[in-house]
């Protein structure tokens, strides 16, 4: 695969965002996955979270498991993944990261992807964005889509 | 002395995704559509908003994978809009999720 200029890692947290029409942040989930698709980005994607995170939000809820599977299938499709299996490396910097940074299991997986690629990780949670500043580069959507 | 002030009905049409993203940023910003759509006008009048900002939008309207991007998207986001059975927003409910 021909990797673009752009390296970003991207939180479930904006791909469901762009997917509720009563988030006031619904245009600019959009308008940043749109401007990553624009630039060629490389999205350096946890295969064993992203898709299983926007399949259980989306599938709870609406309690409509085509729901669910319609939205992880959306999320996929999505051109510019380089899917990141849990491997062995990804794990342990993961590990590393919750103990020192404080963060919540599935954040440091995110951060050690974001890490482990020399990705920008964004994301709507300002704890992540807060505690991880220091060790990658962390931003909102709305502060990439304006950089 | 009497002053008269002579204010403007207008009709606009916008699709009911975008009317509906406009009134909950109005209302989690606790302002109204009115207000908000006269002060946009006058901002951009006084020249501080850019229309041209919006390259993402020119983007999608050219390029053929993100229209076809878009249209699936809105299509899956209206019918979980339709049949959520939660009222909070998806990231609040992934946030709730990992804690």
């Amino acid at each position: 695969m021909t990797t673009g200029g752009e390296r970003l890692t991207i939180d479930a947290n904006v791909w469901v965002g762009a997917l509720d029409v009563h988030d006031p942040f619904f245009a600019t989930c959009r308008a940043c996955l749109l401007k990553a698709a624009e630039k060629h980005a490389t999205l350096y994607s946890p295969l064993l979270l992203l898709p299983i995170e926007v399949a259980a939000t989306i599938g709870r809820k609406t309690r409509d498991p085509r729901h669910g599977r319609l939205a992880s299938r959306w999320v996929r499709g999505f051109r510019g993944h380089l899917w990141q299996p849990l491997s062995e490396e990804i794990a342990g910097v993961a590990e590393c990261f919750a103990a020192t940074l404080f963060l919540r299991g599935a954040d440091a997986v995110y951060v050690s992807v974001a890490h482990l690629s020399d990705a920008v990780l964004l994301t709507y949670d300002n704890d992540v964005v807060e505690r991880a500043a220091g060790t990658i580069r962390v931003m909102t959507p709305d502060t990439w889509i304006r950089s | 002395m009497w002053e008269t002030t002579c204010e403007m009905k207008m009709t606009l049409e916008i699709s009911d995704t975008l009317y509906r993203q406009v009134k909950s940023k109005c209302s989690v910003d606790g302002r109204p559509v009115r207000l908000v759509t006269q002060q946009l006008y006058e901002l951009w009048l006084a020249g501080g908003v850019s229309l041209d900002d919006f390259e993402n939008v020119r983007f999608a309207e050219k390029d053929e994978w993100a229209q076809e991007w878009v249209r699936e998207a809105d299509v899956l986001a209206d019918e979980i809009s339709e049949t959520s059975v939660d009222a909070r927003l998806n990231r609040d409910l992934l946030n709730d999720d990992r804690r």
